[in-house]
């Protein structure tokens, strides 16, 4: 059972928790990027295309603001579900349907 | 020489030959069970290989949908409970075809689907079932790796 790995999911779980629960605040970094601030740290996640597959995939890091050293979490498809969930709150989605469903015709 | 045969002569009288041929029996029976025991062990890793990526590869369909769902949990709960009950059907079907370990983690997430209450106030056991489902998925993605390593 590989625990180490869904410690890993565990924790990025928590971050989709938080950002859809809109207690992380993600703001964008360019098109394929993403950042937020927690804990002291910042929290990198982008988007990159890797040509050996032909497909993009969502790597996270955690960065020291003043040193600017970078450590990447271990993949796992979590990460694209954060990236979903920090798409959504950037994009306004929730906010787009509201609108949307209640205006009348 | 007379010691030769008389040795040769105890050896194929009766009793000992009974005792030969029981044992013989009961090396037969060990044997079969353990072919048969490969022979099962064989054919399920097959089948995860057959069946596998298709029941995985809808598993993780369902675990996104539930993740974009969990965003306003309180406008999406019939989803939210489809998209639960879609991935219990396919952990149910991955579970014939997985190993004692996996077998064993599958029961518990579909323990955990099964007692989990889908409701609004109930949102943080809804998001630990659906970590749970992430993190299975997680684990036969890695099993299904392995299988390219094995026979």
């Amino acid at each position: 059972m590989p625990t180490e790995k869904n410690k890993w999911i565990d924790a990025v779980g928590k971050l989709i928790a938080l950002t859809q629960e809109r207690k992380l605040v993600w703001r964008a970094f360019g098109t394929n990027t993403v950042e937020t601030d927690y804990a002291g740290k910042t929290l990198r996640l982008s988007s990159d295309y890797d040509e050996n597959v032909e497909m993009r995939f969502s790597n996270l890091k955690l960065v020291e603001p003043d040193s600017g050293v970078v450590w990447e979490f271990p993949y796992s498809e979590a990460n694209e579900h954060l990236m979903q969930a920090a798409r959504y709150q950037l994009v306004g989605v929730g906010e787009f349907l509201d609108e949307l469903l209640t205006k009348s015709a | 020489m007379i010691r030769l045969s008389s040795v040769i002569q105890s050896l194929l009288d009766r009793e000992t030959l009974s005792l030969v041929a029981d044992f013989l029996s009961l090396a037969g029976f060990i044997l079969s069970m353990f072919v048969l025991w490969n022979v099962r062990k064989l054919r399920n890793v097959y089948r995860l290989r057959a069946r596998g990526p298709a029941l995985i590869k809808e598993l993780g369909k369902a675990s996104t949908n539930l993740s974009k769902f969990l965003n306003e949990l309180a406008d999406f709960l019939p989803q939210v409970k489809e998209e639960m009950a879609r991935a219990a059907v396919k952990l149910r079907a991955l579970r014939r075809h997985t190993g004692s370990d996996q077998k064993r983690t599958i029961k518990r997430v579909l323990r955990a689907i099964d007692q989990c209450e889908i409701t609004v106030e109930n949102e943080e056991q809804v998001r630990l079932v659906y970590i749970e489902i992430l993190k299975i998925t997680e684990e036969l993605k890695d099993c299904q790796k392995d299988l390219n390593w094995e026979v």
